[in-house]
């Protein structure tokens, strides 16, 4: 005991340095949130009224109903003054493509704003809400954008990406989830080689 | 052409450094005992060549910056054509690279210093120290070179500017707090190569720690300015009127200070008496450590701090691994050889000793508590939890208890008698001192109804304060006349006491601070009047300037308070050419008190949101730090300290 | 040194200063109801922006510091006590989002770590100094502190 008192401080700092060694090169800016696993919140939020479309209110329930059944969903937040949106929004539109219900949020923008964006990148969302005030963004622990939820068929948020969302992203936090819940298969392996070919 | 010398002169300095400290600390550990000519030959060159050549590729990096020269990398990001020349030179250290190598500068100076002034010193022990130091600063040195090099160019063409310097460093606060807050965790690096000198060499006692003291001092005074001229930055730059944000990269400075703050306290211990002798070598590893861990959070990247440097992985392995080395190498050396210096001597209860053994205790506790607040959040995400916060109210929580014991040491503490005190009288005195302090209390509280904490704060810096009043008139009482016995005073009882009334009246600041402030968010409709506090605040007017290179909106905000009145005047600037908005606040200082307003935005013609603070004593804060610097320094011209110096001349003749 | 320190102490109580600021000024009126100023303001400063580098909502410009404080506001006025506000703030945060870690098995040792490590530090230390029993040696030869200061070779110079 006498012996390995003086060595202490020794072996703590090595527990410190592996501790150390461990988070370099992570992520500080982790963004809190702590809605994964929890029920969808509800809201009251209008639409944003695109081309055709008009402008009505959504509850959850309402959202639900639109969407089709039993299958699950993404809630993509979005704005036009966020440029990571422009660098996302190919893959959320291929997204779109493969047939995901996709619901979008427009993030405390203005609706001609919104409008525009969805102009001149087209639009990959079958539901536009707008959350002008950040009230639905606030319930659900939103920081920014862009910020993407999967929500089961059940209404339950299964998984949160903050930031871009790509294929790598999706591979890593959304697909597996995505298919334990139903989800349909999404991108073949063809399709995903050309992804790749794409990427370089 | 310049650049590339510098890289040249610092890649000889590396070798040059790794070579001696190889060698100095292979004859003199005792494992190749015939190079210790050699060592003793190469000391002094080595000592004074290594700061020749890395002085000159520092002023080398300065004309580079004041050459304009964006065909280096680190220049063409951090300065601009248009800065003005003093940020010029303080954007040299205004980025990782330039800092890094103000850091191995600043070595190469202690370890100039060390040997230069270090005549007393046994020979073999001086060369020790040296190859200590030379050990370190080849380790930074290839840390520079390998992943931080300052002098990199960029790839042709040459940019026709530069980034220029962060906006947030083109500040007075900021071209002097680095270099000084380096010079003390740098300077730690002296009582760090003489604890593990000693530990190599044996022979730690009180001659030891008369040599160690001065230089330990120097380097803690340094810290402590520092480290006070972040807190004053951060209070007039950063615009919420707060002075202490208790962010990770505050505490990485903070955590030596407690530490070295120990050191100087368990030195006295070791000097006096010869005993704690592990501890203050401890002490000394831990404040050297606590240093390098700093620069490590600061610039690895896994902590999340409003100040840190952008993170790059490549970095944070390199220094962890100069850590390892050079932390994990120190502290296995102490733990193997620890226990030969430990002497038999013991400490009685009551003495003087026992006082500092606790000033240590708690010392020790609360670095622990920085530590441990500081780093919990990434032991969370280890185990895979979520992470929590670790801020203020937690830190408050732990330092008030830890804050209010230390001042009741501090009032008893210096009064004990070194070996041993007639308990009965000190158990009088205390006991005295608690009730008298407890009526006090009671009837302040009574009358003005402060925070109790504020209450108990005062009283205990009343005791303190009484008792350097006693302790000084108790040394004197012999003397013929009182200006004669002052006279007497050695300078290390005075620094002492200087610092303990610094630490007294920062108390005094802090506590006046967080319970007497005001603070008001308001939205001033021009022309009318708005009670803040007992001050009657008046928007007279919001006028637009034109500045050199901005356009501003400059509010006229009076106070009044009994018919006497201030007018101060805050802006809200537009840089052209940068297309940013810049807030600048306005203060009246004073010595009991800052007022201090910032101007917001313009709701419409009228009327303007404005903050407006009240700041009773908040100059106490960093008055107090500069006192307690100033006790240290002054300590360190004590005789005592050259005492071996004669020792030494004597024997010669 | 001490010139170095003097002039910084002039620096520090120079008469007027004026700089940069970056904290958000955002007025709120409660003086219907000023009972709820104070605790608006240490709410804001105990509440982590999530998005920022390391501040508080009180202390960021950032859209969604000020969408917390107006929700802080909102709440406040619904009267709910600061420790709902808290709450509510975590169950869409997490614990990240308050500087005030709360307390439960998992910061167990956060918030009892300091107190341990006193015992441990105070136990050692004890036994190091007390433990000796009989054999303790005091070291009581009579020499006053200041006839040491010549002979420093005494206390164990090689």
């Amino acid at each position: 005991m006498k012996k390995i008192m003086p060595l202490m401080p020794f072996i703590i700092f090595i527990l410190l340095g592996i501790v150390f060694y461990l988070s370099i090169g992570r992520d500080p800016t982790l963004v809190a949130n702590n809605l994964v696993g929890k029920d969808f919140p509800d809201f009251q939020l209008e639409s944003l009224a695109f081309e055709d479309q008009e402008s009505r209110p959504y509850s959850l329930q309402g959202l639900q109903r639109a969407l089709p059944e039993g299958q699950p969903w993404i809630l993509n937040v979005w704005g036009s003054w966020c440029p990571q949106c422009y660098v996302e929004h190919p893959f959320i539109t291929a997204l779109s493509d493969a047939g995901v219900a996709l619901v979008g949020m427009n993030y405390k923008d203005e609706t001609a704003k919104g409008q525009g964006f969805l102009k001149k990148m087209g639009n990959p969302y079958q539901i536009i809400l707008q959350d002008m005030e950040g009230s639905l963004g606030l319930d659900l622990g939103v920081s920014g954008a862009p910020e993407t939820y999967l929500v089961s068929p059940q209404g339950e948020i299964l998984a949160r990406h903050a930031g871009v969302l790509d294929k790598a992203v999706w591979d890593q936090k959304f697909a597996k989830l995505w298919q334990d819940n139903n989800g349909h298969q999404l991108f073949s392996r063809q399709s995903e080689a050309t992804e790749e070919q794409g990427a370089e | 052409m310049l650049a590339e010398i510098a890289q040249i002169l610092l890649l000889v300095t590396a070798v040059i450094l790794g070579t001696f400290s190889a060698i100095s600390l292979a004859s003199f550990g005792g494992i190749i005992p015939s190079l210790q000519g050699v060592t003793r030959q190469m000391l002094r060159p080595a000592a004074y060549g290594q700061w020749f050549l890395m002085m000159t590729s520092f002023v080398i990096l300065i004309s580079l910056f004041i050459g304009h020269d964006y065909s280096i990398s680190y220049v063409a990001s951090n300065s601009n054509s248009m800065l003005p020349w003093y940020y010029q030179i303080s954007a040299v250290w205004g980025g990782h690279e330039g800092s890094l190598l103000l850091w191995v500068t600043i070595l190469a100076t202690w370890y100039a210093l060390v040997v230069r002034f270090s005549e007393t010193l046994p020979e073999e022990l001086l060369c020790l120290v040296a190859g200590v130091l030379a050990g370190v600063q080849t380790g930074f040195l290839a840390f520079i070179l390998v992943t931080s090099d300052p002098f990199a160019s960029l790839p042709l063409p040459t940019p026709m500017d530069g980034n220029d310097l962060n906006p947030l460093l083109q500040d007075i606060g900021l071209i002097l707090h680095p270099p000084l807050l380096y010079m003390g965790y740098v300077g730690m690096s002296v009582a760090f190569a003489f604890a593990i000198a000693g530990l190599i060499h044996g022979g730690i006692g009180s001659a030891w720690a008369r040599w160690t003291r001065p230089w330990t001092l120097y380097a803690w005074a340094f810290l402590t300015v520092g480290i006070a001229l972040g807190s004053w930055w951060a209070y007039y730059e950063l615009g919420w009127g707060g002075w202490w944000f208790w962010d990770p990269v505050e505490n990485a400075s903070l955590m030596p200070w407690l530490a070295a703050t120990g050191l100087i306290h368990s030195l006295a211990v070791t000097d006096k008496r010869g005993v704690l002798k592990a501890w203050t070598l401890f002490l000394a590893i831990l404040a050297f450590s606590l240093s390098l861990l700093g620069t490590f959070l600061v610039r690895s990247g896994v902590l999340t701090s409003v100040h840190a440097f952008a993170a790059d992985p490549s970095r944070g392995i390199f220094i962890l691994g100069l850590l390892g080395v050079v932390i994990g190498g120190s502290l296995l050396l102490f733990g193997f050889r620890a226990h030969l210096v430990e002497s038999k001597v013991g400490i009685r209860l009551a003495s003087r000793e026992t006082g500092l053994l606790v000033n240590n205790i708690l010392l020790c506790t609360a670095t622990f508590i920085i530590l441990m607040g500081t780093l919990y959040p990434l032991f969370e995400e280890m185990m895979g939890l979520t992470q929590s916060s670790v801020g203020a109210p937690y830190f408050n929580a732990m330092f008030t208890p830890l804050s209010l014991a230390m001042l009741a040491l501090l009032a008893v503490g210096p009064r004990l008698n070194w070996k041993r005190h007639e308990g009965k009288a000190a158990l009088k005195m205390l006991s005295i001192a608690l009730i008298a302090g407890a009526v006090i209390g009671a009837a302040v509280w009574f009358m003005t109804g402060w925070h109790l904490m504020m209450i108990v704060t005062f009283i205990l810096v009343a005791a303190v304060v009484w008792s350097i009043g006693t302790d000084i008139r108790h040394q004197i009482r012999n003397a013929s006349s009182m200006l004669a016995g002052l006279s007497r005073l050695k300078p290390h009882y005075w620094g002492m006491h200087i610092a303990h009334t610094g630490l007294a009246v920062m108390v005094i600041g802090v506590v006046c601070v967080s319970y007497l402030s005001t603070e008001e968010d308001m939205l001033m409709t021009v022309g009318e009047s708005y009670s803040v506090g007992d001050y009657q605040v008046t928007l007279e007017a919001v006028n637009d300037i034109h500045g050199p290179n901005y356009r501003s909106s400059q509010g006229v905000v009076t106070f009044e308070l009994n018919g006497q009145s201030t007018t101060l005047k805050p802006e809200k600037r537009f840089y052209i050419a940068r297309e940013a908005i810049m807030t600048e606040v306005a203060m009246d200082v004073g010595l009991f008190g800052d007022l201090y307003v910032a101007l917001g935005d313009a709701r419409n013609d009228t009327q303007w949101t404005v903050r407006v603070h009240d700041k009773p004593m908040i100059r106490w804060v960093w008055g107090g730090a500069l006192l307690i610097a100033f006790g240290g320094v002054w300590a360190s011209f004590d005789r005592r300290y050259r005492a071996n110096k004669e020792l030494k001349q004597g024997a010669a003749a | 040194m001490v010139k170095t320190a003097f002039k910084l102490f002039c620096c520090l109580f120079a008469l007027q200063l004026s700089s940069q600021l970056f904290a958000a000024v955002d007025p709120v009126d409660f003086s219907q109801q000023p009972e709820l100023e104070e605790r608006y303001r240490a709410l804001t400063h105990t509440l982590r922006c999530p998005k920022c580098q390391n501040q508080s909502i009180g202390g960021s410009d950032a859209p969604i510091a000020l969408d917390m404080r107006h929700k802080v506001e909102g709440l406040l006025r619904e009267g709910k006590t600061n420790q709902e506000i808290e709450q509510f703030m975590i169950d869409r945060y997490g614990d990240y989002v308050t500087y005030d870690p709360p307390f439960k098995s998992r910061t167990y040792l956060l918030w009892f770590g300091p107190l341990i490590f006193l015992i441990i530090v105070v136990f050692g230390f004890w036994m190091t100094f007390r433990r000796k029993g009989d054999d303790v040696i005091y070291d009581d030869d009579e020499d006053s502190l200041d006839e040491d200061d010549l002979h420093p070779s005494k206390g164990g110079q090689k």
